[in-house]
């Protein structure tokens, strides 16, 4: 970062009276308008609208005994109409009362009333079920009827509970079950189950508000004006300014963000924001928790906002990317409001999505400093990894605009391995909202063919054949040495055990929920599912399909982005992702790093399908002879965990390497891509 | 940098891009010249010659297919932010910050360029008296008129008073009596012992101004060397029929090298 720069970037967006008025002003004035429209949602949602309604009676039904008894004065008044319906369309009653013919007895209750009102016991003495019906009108579409409707049905109910009460007691009938509702949540809870959502929510809208035009222009409107190439051949790198940049946007978002919640605060403090007097935000360590979750936040918007522009070659182009960006963070920011989500989960791992699970409980008092400063790494690595992509493109020739460097071969590769991560996350999207949306496809079996062959075959093969790259070359499938196949078996029971080991010491820092658990055991139903089918859907068929998905087509794609023990660790990342909770993340990131090795000390797919199916079919059978690799000495697992590595060094070194990175010892593959395009 | 070794030296430079109409593009062709100290050199061509893309290699805003290319001993490709640091680059595409004043954006581009700290205000006060913008000095550019802006944009080039200068068809858009300004500073430039190496389509502007001519065309530098040479070499006088003349040597036809780059 160059401070010079740095400051001359704050001095131009200050003189920026565009982004001063709407990124700062804006917002101040129409925090106001936000927070009146919410409460008013607040109190439909909670029925705390204070309010008096008019019903309309009309006069001579008989009705005026009823509703003075059953309706509380302080909420109704009474007004006497002669045409009611006309009123209630005009709108200057809220509702209509009068009784109606009952159409079961065909008499008529107005009648009926007068008599039998005051006679209620006879009512249930001489059995005639005769009785009143009263007739409400009411208009949907205007909400003080509605909620007038709802409070009047409600009272009445409740008067007609009443009265029969008296007579139960009366007759001594000891009847009926006795209800006694008790709310064993805290208020501190309630406050952050409502507002946890809405201040993840809002944190998220500030900053990307408040970034918003200051990122935009400072890349991509630059670059249409041509003050970055100014700055471009100044003595700083683009590393430097990019970062400088960074600084800025950040700086200018936390300031932004900072403003509006100050103004917030001061609405919540004169009373206007119906606000918990103690939000019971844990104390300090809560307030000091959502701080860190701001800033890093805060960091995280302001990398992504310049990634947005580094993509953009005019303002108006950057403004066309940020709206979807928007909402979808917006989205994600609300992921509180998803019922039974905790922060335990892959949630943890995705931006906005994390602190917006998270936020509720540190209010609520129940959080975990350890998934804290997870979300923390996340975001922060998360920045990084944006920034170093913005970076990229900004060191790219045709940044400034005219033509790339490259062409043919080289160029279309490129777009197929720039494409195949965001492709594994909409895979990874489509694995979590697919199959708890469609019963089908939530069984075993379902799964099976969904996850396995659509996801993890048919996706990842159409992204292949849509960037014409060759199949042979993606997913190498090449006999290995002997020695090697046979390392390969050992290292299923090692790795199991090692993996078993890993599962353990994770389940010291967060252990594994409950539930999560018995979902698991539920979907395999080992009782009613041949084992065969267990053997296929469990051992064989994700052992198969996984590895062309991993091993193979993302492998390949970032084999040239990444040095081999890198490479190994992004696809054993991106493969544990695939695996929701925690618990099974870790683990199975674990086995997918050293499969990813396999793949790449041997320049094919088949070591690590052996392995794969190996490993899962292992598990199976232990599964089945009700069997399982806990509770054993912790030594046991050491020797898992050393045995695999030796095993697997000992592989690096036996195999050939994998065609176009450093390990690869054979003879240059003369079909390989040249490694200077020109 | 060694003594004898000139302040700009392009050796065999070639960059081939990719246009996705017409494939494999060569825009600059084994091109080979030197400028030396103290000298105003032109780089002479039509339109699409390979000027722009010449200098942009020199800017290291481009890199280089092939060859190599050195600013004060510094290799483009190897040392780019010393290359960066050595020279003042103008063009049509670099504009200045709207919102900072004259004198800031001086004293900004001498800062970030490395210009000693405690000479900043000095120097920025020298080039606001040189280019006559001492009225503008603290107007915001966005309030400037076109020329004055090209006033403060050459300003800005030579905020931290590099050795070598090097400028993409300065003249573009400016009215005569700014570009007789601009001319005075060249040779101002000159004398203050830089090295100016300008591209232009206008051939008067290298006839008058250049110690040195290197006719650039379809990426290829067709002759280079003093004007006087340049006439012994084709017996013609005016540089106009110099160019023709060395078209047809390549066995061009004038016209229909219109529209063929």
């Amino acid at each position: 970062m160059n401070r010079v720069l740095l400051k001359y970037e704050l001095l131009g967006l200050l003189r920026d009276t565009r982004t001063i008025f709407l990124s700062v002003l804006l917002p101040v004035i129409l925090l106001p308008v936000l927070l009146f429209t919410m409460n008013k949602f607040g109190q439909r949602a909670s029925g705390g609208m204070d309010s008096t309604y008019h019903y309309g009676r009309e006069p001579g039904t008989g009705l005026e005994e009823i509703v003075r008894s059953a309706l509380d004065p302080s909420e109704f008044r009474e007004v006497l109409v002669k045409d009611g319906e006309e009123m209630l369309k005009e709108g200057n009653l809220d509702l209509l009362l009068r009784v109606k013919t009952d159409e079961e007895n065909g008499a008529s209750l107005g009648h009926d009333i007068q008599q039998l009102y005051p006679q209620m016991e006879q009512l249930f003495t001489e059995g005639t079920p005769s009785r009143p019906v009263v007739e409400i009108l009411y208009r949907s579409d205007r909400e003080r009827s509605m909620r007038a409707y709802f409070k009047v049905t409600e009272q009445l109910a409740e008067f007609r509970g009443r009265l029969v009460a008296e007579l139960l007691d009366q007759r001594e009938a000891g009847v009926g079950v006795k209800l006694f509702p008790q709310d064993v949540s805290t208020a501190q809870e309630r406050a952050a189950s409502l507002y946890g959502p809405a201040l993840s929510a809002f944190m998220v809208l500030m900053l990307l508000g408040g970034g918003s035009v200051a990122a935009l222009d400072s890349l991509a409107g630059e670059r249409e004006r041509g003050t970055l190439s100014t700055l471009f051949v100044s003595s700083l790198d683009r590393a430097t300014i990019a970062w400088s940049k960074f600084w800025a946007v950040a700086l200018i978002s936390v300031t932004v963000a900072l403003v509006q919640i100050a103004n917030l605060g001061f609405y919540a403090f004169f009373g206007f924001l119906d606000w918990p007097t103690s939000p019971g935000s844990g104390g300090l360590s809560g307030f000091l928790a959502l701080f860190l979750l701001f800033a890093v936040e805060a960091v995280f918007t302001a990398a992504l906002l310049l990634h947005i522009s580094a993509r953009s070659s005019s303002f108006k182009e950057a403004q066309l990317f940020f709206f979807p960006v928007f909402l979808v963070s917006f989205a994600l920011a609300l992921s509180g409001l998803i019922p039974a989500l905790e922060s335990t989960s892959v949630v943890s791992l995705v931006p906005f999505t994390g602190p917006g699970v998270l936020i509720p409980e540190i209010l609520a008092g129940r959080w975990s400093p350890l998934i804290l400063l997870l979300q923390c790494l996340v975001h922060l690595l998360m920045a990084y990894a944006l920034m170093r992509s913005t970076i990229g493109r900004m060191q790219r020739e045709d940044f400034l605009g005219g033509q790339a460097p490259q062409y043919g071969q080289a160029l279309i590769f490129e777009r197929f391995s720039n494409h195949a991560l965001p492709l594994f996350a909409l895979l990874c999207a489509a694995l979590f909202v697919v199959p708890s949306n469609f019963a089908v496809l939530s069984t075993l079996e379902g799964q099976g063919l969904f996850n396995q062959l659509v996801l993890f075959v048919l996706c990842p093969y159409l992204l292949v054949r849509f960037y014409g790259q060759d199949l042979k070359k993606v997913v190498p499938v090449k006999g290995v040495d002997l020695r090697i196949v046979l390392a390969c078996l050992a290292l299923i029971p090692l790795g199991q055990l090692a993996a078993t080991g890993l599962s353990h010491l994770l389940g010291s820092l967060l252990p594994a929920p409950v539930k999560a658990l018995e979902m698991m055991m539920e979907l395999l139903d080992l009782e009613n599912t041949p084992p065969w089918q267990l053997f296929l859907l469990i051992g064989f068929l994700p052992g198969v399909c996984e590895e062309f998905a991993f091993r193979g087509v993302l492998l390949h794609a970032l084999h040239k982005r990444f040095k081999p023990w890198m490479l190994a660790l992004v696809v054993a990342a991106v493969f544990g992702f695939f695996h929701v909770n925690f618990f099974r993340i870790l683990p199975t990131a674990y086995l997918g790093f050293f499969m990813a090795l396999l793949t790449l000390a041997t320049g094919s797919i088949l070591p690590a399908v052996l392995v794969h199916v190996g490993n899962n079919s292992l598990a199976v059978w232990a599964m089945l002879n009700g069997m399982d690799f806990e509770g054993l000495p912790g030594y046991v697992y050491l020797v898992g965990f050393v045995g695999q590595v030796l095993l697997t060094g000992l592989i690096i070194r036996w195999g050939a390497g994998y065609p176009g990175t450093v390990w690869h010892r054979a003879e240059e593959d003369p079909g390989d891509l040249p490694a200077d395009p020109v | 940098m060694e003594s004898d070794q000139s302040p700009i030296e392009v050796k065999n430079l070639c960059k081939i891009f990719q246009d996705e109409g017409r494939g494999k593009l060569e825009a600059v062709s084994n091109v080979s010249f030197e400028c030396r100290g103290g000298e105003i050199f032109g780089l002479l061509g039509t339109n699409g010659a390979g000027k722009t893309t010449t200098l942009r290699m020199l800017a290291t805003l481009l890199k280089p297919t092939s060859g190599n290319a050195f600013i004060m001993g510094h290799g483009v490709e190897s040392e780019p932010r010393q290359v960066r640091e050595s020279i003042g680059y103008l063009s049509t595409t670099t504009a200045l910050y709207p919102r900072l004043s004259c004198r800031e954006t001086l004293e900004f581009f001498a800062r970030i360029n490395g210009y000693a700290e405690e000479g900043i205000e000095e120097r920025a006060n020298h080039l606001v008296d040189r280019f006559g913008l001492t009225e503008y000095a603290d107007a915001r550019i966005e309030r400037l008129s076109t020329g004055m802006k090209q006033k403060v944009a050459i300003a800005r080039t030579v905020a931290h008073d590099p050795a070598v200068v090097i400028l993409d068809e300065p003249t573009n858009g400016l009215d005569i009596l700014n570009v007789l300004d601009f001319h005075k500073l060249m040779r101002e430039l000159q004398e203050a012992g830089k090295t100016v190496l300008f591209s232009t389509h206008t051939m008067s502007e290298a006839e008058k101004l250049c110690d040195r001519i290197a006719v650039i065309h379809r990426g290829r530098i067709m002759a280079c060397g003093t004007l006087d040479e340049l006439r012994q070499k084709s017996s013609q006088h005016y540089l106009e029929d110099i160019f023709v003349w060395l078209l047809d040597q390549q066995g061009e036809d004038p016209a229909a090298t219109l529209g063929s780059t």
